[in-house]
């Protein structure tokens, strides 16, 4: 039985928020990256960004979010993560071999409900001055660009929170809240329920059941933050 | 990796109280998760650091008394990558001071482990954050707030029956924190206050607490080798105003966020584990969710069970005002263990935690196969009869049973209607929906019936087609719809009785006899 024997230290101090910010931009940056079409390039980029998630995700690891996205950090950090990857997106994510696996909630709808819900993500594009793709592969409402929104979002929370702007970082978080609780947690979980069944080991499994239980975790952060920002600002 | 470790305050360490090695001992495979910390109580960065190296993500925390931070201790350990709700504190001080307080100690270390390998403790669903200190302002310099968790519960949309054939949990939520949407039961996260009354009440186990979810309470009772030894369920408010030395061996606490959510089948599962007496500590007058009728209707069903098995009633003892009340529980002399009781599984999900203790009780004791008891004050137990003259086996009684006591079994040629006792759950929804009002329902225990198992209500056999022998229905139910038709309507007769939905449609006047 290990017996420690340590006298007491100091931690160091709460994060500040703007590190916090800049931490979930990376955690979103990454896993939206993931949930596009693999490339080798783009899967280099992850495998480079991934010393700086682990730094990143030890900024506030006490919150559940960062605690979540372990799993995956776990996954990323073994050598053959990327084994299969590219053939495992394209039968779960392209072929539609897997309907119920679809990244694209619109794909799974009536032409008309689809159409609404693109027009709703697309306009929350707009709203955070980003410019609705045209691509076919990820449309405004892949759980990718949604990411990215978030990543992005956040980036400029950080900022806000950096020049000591509480108000206009609340404007950014009330962004990334509704981003959450209108476009991704409500249907994420089920993708990754789904993506699970369909393809238990692989990568993409940790992957959309990392950004579905970050997601949800993050929508309660949010709630929480934007909560006590009102009764400061 | 290690996902669950042991945190021990070294203050716990010492001649007279806690060893390395006896420890060690005590908790057989689960020692490499240990760890021993300088002032655990005063909540060190040091914990945060041995969670970290160890690289779990929930941990036991034994500490000395109630004086330990463990908010503090919680807060650290989170920073160091524990689940939100991955910390189990168990007070360990006071029992090690008493006789036999290693092995007592190891027991509890062992029942909180088991129930942390149990449940999932960081699924966004069932958790909640809030900031401790307040909000967000320049006097913080614009740091993140200390964050706490707290758990919530939540429903398991595919396990859940739904509430047209349940909805227990809906009822007896006392802060109405559990409302129908489209059929099913969904908890409001803000309004929940964790008293865990939707878990015992729910006959499906589709609701989890983490914490108090029935599957963990289960491996926690499992682990603590309750065999001659006492069981005491006590609400965590009462458990913070007793001090755990006051709770004598041979009694083992088991702390429940509100005695309310115990059960008549959980006391008695307790003596099916080997417990020779079993109480229920409640908070008193003042508890938060009102649930005195519940523990008291608890203890009286036990207690009549027990009886009823030939057991002495007062082996159950109960505390529901303050507590002198409680010391008075655990001041009263322990019997032994039920003679020739083999502990088996623990099972806690109604109404099987009863039925299946009650069984395990009067089987061990050979007696009590020919009595019956009525339960009037709380009808959680029940058995249901048919007509076999009103009875059509249309099958609608056991898509309305909530817990699956009836089953329409068809096989051979054969249509047979069958009864489990063990599972029914009294609720009614089966004499509900029953179109020839052939059920009656008797609430209580059976003894008799629970001991002979599950049994053919009704049987009969099946018309096959006479054009491909493709099977119809019941003949019962064909003779019910025969009675409704006009005696001149010899034709639709036939194609009822003489033909399957398939070859219906080729009956003809060439048809007919």
């Amino acid at each position: 039985m290990p017996v420690t024997d340590e006298s007491e230290s100091t931690e160091d101090g709460p994060p500040h928020l703007a590190d916090v910010a800049a931490a979930r931009a990376l955690v979103y940056s990454v896993m939206g990256r993931l949930l596009v079409t693999p490339t080798e390039e783009r899967l280099s980029t992850v495998r480079d960004a991934l010393p700086s998630l682990l730094v990143a995700l030890a900024v506030a690891p006490e919150l559940a979010a960062f605690g979540a996205s372990q799993p995956l950090v776990a996954r990323l950090e073994d050598p053959r993560a990327f084994a299969r990857s590219i053939d495992d997106y394209t039968v779960l994510f392209v072929s539609g071999q897997h309907p119920g696996c679809d990244l694209t909630l619109s794909a799974r709808l009536a032409p008309d409900a689809g159409a609404a819900v693109v027009r709703a993500a697309s306009a929350s594009l707009r709203r955070a001055g980003l410019a609705p793709q045209s691509s076919s592969t990820t449309p405004s409402d892949h759980a990718a660009t949604l990411l990215d929104l978030l990543a992005h979002c956040c980036q400029q929370e950080g900022s806000a929170w950096e020049d000591g702007d509480v108000a206009r970082a609340g404007s950014w978080m009330r962004q990334e809240s509704s981003a959450l609780t209108e476009h991704l947690v409500p249907w994420l979980p089920g993708v990754a329920d789904r993506v699970a069944r369909a393809a238990p080991a692989s990568l993409y499994t940790v992957v959309v059941d990392t950004a579905a239980r970050v997601c949800r975790h993050d929508a309660d952060f949010l709630a929480a933050l934007c909560e006590s920002v009102e009764g400061a600002e | 990796m290690i996902t669950t470790a042991v945190l021990i305050c070294r203050d716990l360490l010492g001649p007279s109280m806690l060893d390395p090695l006896s420890l060690a001992e005590t908790l057989g495979a689960a020692q490499d998760r240990v760890a021993v910390i300088d002032r655990l109580c005063a909540a060190p960065a040091s914990a945060g650091r041995a969670v970290a190296r160890l690289g779990a993500r929930r941990a036991v925390v034994a500490v000395c008394d109630h004086g330990a931070q463990l908010e503090t201790l919680a807060a650290r350990l989170g920073r160091s990558g524990l689940d939100p709700l991955g910390m189990e504190p168990i007070v360990l001080g006071p029992v090690l001071a008493g006789d036999d307080g290693v092995s007592r100690a190891g027991r509890l270390v062992r029942a909180g482990l088991a129930r942390l390998d149990a449940g999932p403790r960081d699924d966004p669903a069932t958790t909640r954050l809030r900031f401790a200190d307040g909000p967000v302002d320049r006097r913080a310099l614009l740091t993140l707030p200390p964050v706490r968790y707290t758990p919530v519960a939540a429903v398991d949309e595919t396990t859940c029956v739904g509430t047209e054939r349940c909805g227990h949990c809906v009822t007896i939520c006392p802060f109405s924190a559990i409302t129908t949407t489209e059929g099913r039961a969904r908890v409001e996260r803000t309004s929940c206050a964790s008293c865990g009354l939707c878990l015992s009440a729910c006959p499906a186990s589709a609701i989890t607490l983490p914490g108090a979810s029935l599957a963990e309470h289960e491996a926690g009772l499992l682990a603590a080798d309750i065999e001659g030894n006492a069981l005491a369920f006590v609400c965590e408010r009462a458990a913070a105003r007793l001090a755990y030395d006051e709770i004598p061996p041979p009694w083992l606490p088991i702390e429940v966020p509100c005695a309310g959510m115990v059960t008549p089948g959980w006391i008695l599962q307790g003596f099916a584990a080997g417990a020779g007496d079993v109480a229920v500590v409640a908070c008193g007058e003042d508890c938060r969710c009102s649930a005195a009728v519940q523990v008291d209707a608890a203890v009286e069903i036990a207690r009549d069970a027990l009886a009823l098995t030939g057991i002495d009633r007062d082996r159950v003892h109960t505390s529901r005002t303050d507590r002198r009340d409680a010391l008075g529980v655990f001041a009263e002399p322990v019997a032994e263990a039920i003679a020739g009781i083999v502990p088996g599984p623990v099972v806690l999900r109604e109404p099987l935690a009863t039925t299946s203790a009650v069984t395990a009780i009067a089987s061990a004791l050979g007696t009590g196969s020919d009595t019956q008891l009525e339960t009037r004050r709380t009808p959680s137990i029940g058995i249901v009869d048919a007509s076999a003259t009103a009875c059509t086996l249309c099958g609608a009684c056991p898509t309305a049973c909530p817990t699956g006591a009836l089953r329409l079994d068809e096989d051979q040629g054969t249509s047979r209607l069958e009864f489990d006792p063990a599972r029914c759950w009294a609720c009614s929804s089966c004499i509900s929906i029953c179109p020839e009002s052939a059920l009656t329902l008797r609430p209580g225990i059976d003894l008799a019936a629970l001991l002979v198992g599950p049994t053919a209500l009704v049987e009969d056999t099946i018309a096959r087609c006479a054009r491909c022998d493709a099977p119809i229905g019941p003949r019962s139910m064909l003779e019910r719809v025969v009675a409704l038709i006009d005696d001149d309507n010899a034709m639709l007769r036939v194609a009822v009785t003489e033909r399957c939905v398939d070859c219906r449609g080729l009956v003809g006047p060439s048809s007919l006899p």
